[in-house]
C-alpha cells in the first residue's frame, strides 16, 4: 500500500488542534507508516505544494489571501477535513459580526489602522468540506479514528449522540440540574463529555446535534436560570454564531 | 499550488524580509486580527478564561490563569493555599509542555541539521525519546489538574471546579520522579550544542518574589534591582502599532527589552533549584553571565524544565501532605478592576479587566510576551546582519531563522 500524502494547514487561529496531533506523540510515528506528512509548516521545513490525498485545515480564513489559499488547497486535495471548531463551525473568533469588528478594531488598534482581517467564518463558507473534526480543541481519539478510516478509504462514520449521553454514561452529576447553563443536551457528542466531567458546563464547541431541541433548552434556561432569549443567544454565540441553529432561535 | 513562504517551525504566521545588500532584516507578522480584547466586552466574567485561553493553543493555561488572577483581584478573592499550589503546579506543567515542544520539536532540528519529526527520531533517538517522555508527563500534569492537556477547564474564579484525587496526585509525583533521568539527559545534551556566537546587551524583565523562582506571582524586576508592581504595567510598558503590522510592539521606559526563559534565569539564577543552578553555573562561567546571547534561550528553557520538575515534585508533596478538602472559596460579584500577571513560557503575560456591578466585562487589555519581544528581536536581527557580512547569504539566512526560532515567538499570541 503506498503512503497517502497528508497535509496539515493552519489558517488564522490558536494552533491548539495541530498540537493535539503532536500530542499523539509515538502514535504520529506509527501513522508515518501509512502517511507521508508532505506539508506541515508547524514542524517541517520542506513543504510540498501538492497535490494531496488528504488535507486537514485548521482555523478561520480571515484575510482575502487565506480565502485564496483555502480555495487552492481544496482544488489540490482529494479529501478535505475541517480540523477543530474554528474551521468546522466558526469557533470563538466568529462570535462577532462585521460591524462590531470594525468598532473594536478601532478601539484596539487606533483610528488610522487598516485592518487585514475582514471576517472569521468556518471554512465551509468558501469550500466543500468532506469531513469534520469539531471541538475546541479537536479530540485526539477522533483525529486518530478519522485518519485510520482514511487509510482504508473508508468514509468516517458519523456520531449520532449528544454530549449529554456521554456524560450520563460517566455517571457525572448533572450540571443542568445544578442550574448551570450546560449545552450538553443539544451538542454533538464525541468529546467524552470533556468539560462536564471536570465540573465545567458544556459550551457547545462541537456544534449542534442533528435535530437538537433548542426550544426545549431555551425553556429550561428560562425556568431554571431565569434567562431571557437574549441571554441564551449570547451563551450560544461563543461557538454557534455562524450557524443556522443560532439564527433560528 | 503556491504555498506561502512562512517561517516554518514557529507558532503562527511570520515571514522574514531580508535585504542582504543593506544588511537589514525584519520579521513580518502576517496573522489576521482576532480581536480578543474586543470579543470579551459585554460578556459575563465567567466566560472570560474560557474565551481568552483560545488566544493560544500552545500556552492556553497561561492565558487562563492570568485572566483568572485579574478577575480574582477585581472581586477581592483570596485563594486557599492548596488552590494556589495547584495553580503553580499546573502553570509549571504549561511551561514545560511549551518549552519541550519548542526546544526539541522546533529548535533542535537547526542544531542537528534535520528537518522533520521523523528525522529527529533517526538522528537523536535517545533525545527524542526523552523529549516524548517529558512532553507526556507535562501533558499529564495539565490534564490531571486542569482536566485537559490543551485548553484546560477546571480553574475557575475562587479555585477549581474539580480538585484532583490524592491518588492521581501521588501518581503524578511518581511519574515526575521516574522521568527525572530523561530530563537530566536532555539538559546535558543541550549543554553540548554549539550555539551561534552573538551578543547584544539588552534589558531583561521578569516577575520575581522573595520566596521562589517566580512564575505565578511577583513584582516585575529589571536591570538587576529595579522593579514595579504588575498593577502599574500600563504606565511602565508602552505599546504601539508599527506600520504594516497586525502585532503591536512594546517598549519599557522607551527602550526595547526581552522577556522569557533567558530573562528569568538571568535575573534570578540563585532562586533556581539545585540541579538547575548547577547546570547554569557549569555552563556559564563568570564573565559569560548574564548571557546576552539570545540563542541561549533554548538552553535556558531546558534549565527551566529541570527546575520546574523538581519544584513540581516538591509542591505536589506539600499538597498531598496537607490534603485537598473543599478548597474553593466563595465570593461576591462586584464592580472592580484587576490586573493579572504571570510568567508564561515566553515571558510575562498581562491581563487586565474592568467589570461592572453585574459581572459584565466593560474593559480589557492584554499584553503578551511575544509583543514585548518583537522589537528586541528586530534589533538583534539588525546587529546579526551587520556582523555577518562576510558569510554567504545562505548561512546568514539560516542564522536569522535560528535567531527567530531561539526567541520561540508565538505570533499567534502576538496578534490576539
Amino acid at each position: 500500500m503506498s503512503k497517502k500524502k497528508l497535509a496539515i494547514f493552519d489558517l488564522t487561529d490558536c494552533e491548539g488542534c495541530e498540537l493535539q496531533i503532536i500530542n499523539l506523540k509515538e502514535k504520529i510515528l506509527a501513522l508515518e507508516n501509512y502517511f507521508e506528512f508532505v506539508n506541515w509548516r508547524l514542524v517541517n521545513s520542506n513543504n510540498n505544494p501538492g497535490p494531496f490525498d488528504i488535507a486537514l485545515v485548521e482555523g478561520n480564513p480571515v484575510k482575502p489571501e487565506e480565502v485564496k489559499l483555502l480555495i487552492n488547497l481544496r482544488a489540490q486535495s482529494k479529501v478535505l477535513v475541517a480540523l477543530g471548531a474554528c474551521a468546522s463551525t466558526g469557533g470563538i473568533p466568529s462570535m462577532i459580526n462585521e460591524n462590531y469588528r470594525k468598532i473594536i478594531t478601532r478601539k484596539i488598534y487606533g483610528r488610522n489602522y487598516k485592518s487585514k482581517a475582514t471576517t472569521a467564518a468556518p471554512i465551509h463558507a468558501y469550500v466543500k468540506v468532506d469531513y469534520h473534526l469539531p471541538g475546541c480543541p479537536a479530540d485526539q481519539n477522533q483525529i486518530e479514528k478519522i485518519l485510520i478510516d482514511l487509510i482504508h478509504d473508508k468514509p468516517p462514520s458519523s456520531l449520532t449522540h449528544p454530549v449529554c449521553l456521554e456524560c450520563k454514561l460517566k455517571e457525572n452529576k448533572c450540571l443542568l440540574l445544578d442550574k448551570q447553563p450546560c449545552l450538553g443536551p443539544v451538542t454533538q457528542g464525541g468529546c467524552g463529555a470533556a468539560c462536564p466531567s471536570e465540573g465545567l458546563y458544556c459550551y457547545g464547541c462541537w456544534g449542534p446535534m442533528k435535530d437538537a431541541n433548542l426550544t426545549a433548552l431555551k425553556n429550561v434556561y428560562k425556568r431554571d436560570l431565569k434567562w431571557t432569549r437574549e441571554n441564551t443567544k449570547k451563551h450560544l454565540e461563543l461557538f454557534w454564531k455562524d450557524l443556522e441553529e443560532y439564527n433560528k432561535l | 499550488m503556491q504555498i506561502p513562504n512562512y517561517i516554518t517551525k514557529i507558532e503562527g504566521h511570520g515571514k522574514l524580509k531580508v535585504d542582504f545588500e543593506k544588511n537589514k532584516a525584519k520579521l513580518i507578522v502576517d496573522e489576521g486580527e482576532r480581536l480578543f480584547e474586543g470579543l470579551v466586552l459585554g460578556r459575563p466574567y465567567y466566560d472570560i478564561p474560557f474565551i481568552v485561553s483560545r488566544i493560544c493553543g500552545v500556552c492556553p493555561t497561561s492565558h487562563y490563569l492570568s485572566s483568572l488572577k485579574a478577575l480574582e483581584k477585581a472581586f477581592n478573592v483570596t485563594l486557599s493555599e492548596q488552590s494556589i499550589n495547584l495553580r503553580k503546579i499546573i502553570l509549571m506543567g504549561q511551561i514545560t509542555q511549551s518549552h519541550i515542544l519548542h526546544a526539541v520539536f522546533l529548535a533542535l532540528p537547526d542544531y542537528i541539521n534535520c528537518d522533520s519529526i521523523s528525522e529527529i527520531t533517526k538522528k537523536a533517538p535517545a533525545e527524542f525519546a526523552a523529549a516524548l517522555e517529558i512532553k507526556k508527563v507535562s501533558d499529564k500534569v495539565v490534564e490531571i489538574i486542569g482536566g485537559r492537556a490543551v485548553h484546560p477547564v477546571t480553574p475557575t474564579v475562587g479555585g477549581f471546579t474539580k480538585y484532583p484525587s490524592k491518588k492521581s496526585l501521588t501518581d503524578l509525583r511518581d511519574d515526575l520522579q521516574n522521568s527525572l533521568s530523561h530530563v537530566n539527559h536532555l539538559v546535558e545534551f543541550f549543554q553540548k550544542l554549539e550555539y551561534p556566537k552573538f551578543i547584544r546587551e539588552t534589558k531583561y524583565l521578569a516577575l520575581d518574589n522573595d520566596l521562589e523562582y517566580a512564575f505565578y506571582d511577583g513584582r516585575v524586576t529589571y536591570n538587576f534591582g529595579y522593579s514595579f508592581e504588575p498593577d502599574l504595567y500600563q504606565k511602565e510598558i508602552s505599546e504601539f502599532v508599527p506600520a504594516n503590522s497586525t502585532a503591536k510592539n512594546a517598549k519599557h521606559q522607551d527602550k526595547e527589552f526581552m522577556v522569557g526563559a533567558l530573562a528569568r534565569i538571568s535575573l534570578h539564577p540563585h532562586k533556581l533549584r539545585l540541579k538547575a543552578k548547577n547546570i547554569l553555573e557549569q555552563y556559564f562561567v563568570k564573565d559569560n553571565f548574564p548571557s546576552y546571547n539570545p540563542y541561549h534561550n533554548n538552553l535556558a528553557q531546558m534549565i527551566e524544565i529541570i527546575h520546574a520538575w523538581e519544584e513540581m515534585i516538591s509542591l505536589l508533596n506539600q499538597v498531598i501532605k496537607s490534603g485537598l478538602g473543599q478548597s474553593k472559596v466563595d465570593f461576591k460579584v462586584k464592580a472592580g478592576k484587576g490586573v493579572g500577571a504571570i510568567e508564561a513560557p515566553r515571558g510575562t503575560l498581562y491581563h487586565y479587566y474592568e467589570i461592572d456591578k453585574n459581572g459584565i466585562v466593560i474593559d480589557c487589555d492584554i499584553i503578551t510576551p511575544t509583543v514585548q519581544n518583537l522589537l528586541n528581536l528586530e534589533k538583534d536581527a539588525d546587529k546579526l546582519m551587520a556582523q555577518t557580512k562576510s558569510l554567504s547569504n545562505k548561512k546568514r539566512a539560516k542564522l536569522l531563522e535560528m535567531l527567530v526560532r531561539a526567541y520561540d515567538p508565538c505570533i499567534t499570541c502576538s496578534v490576539h
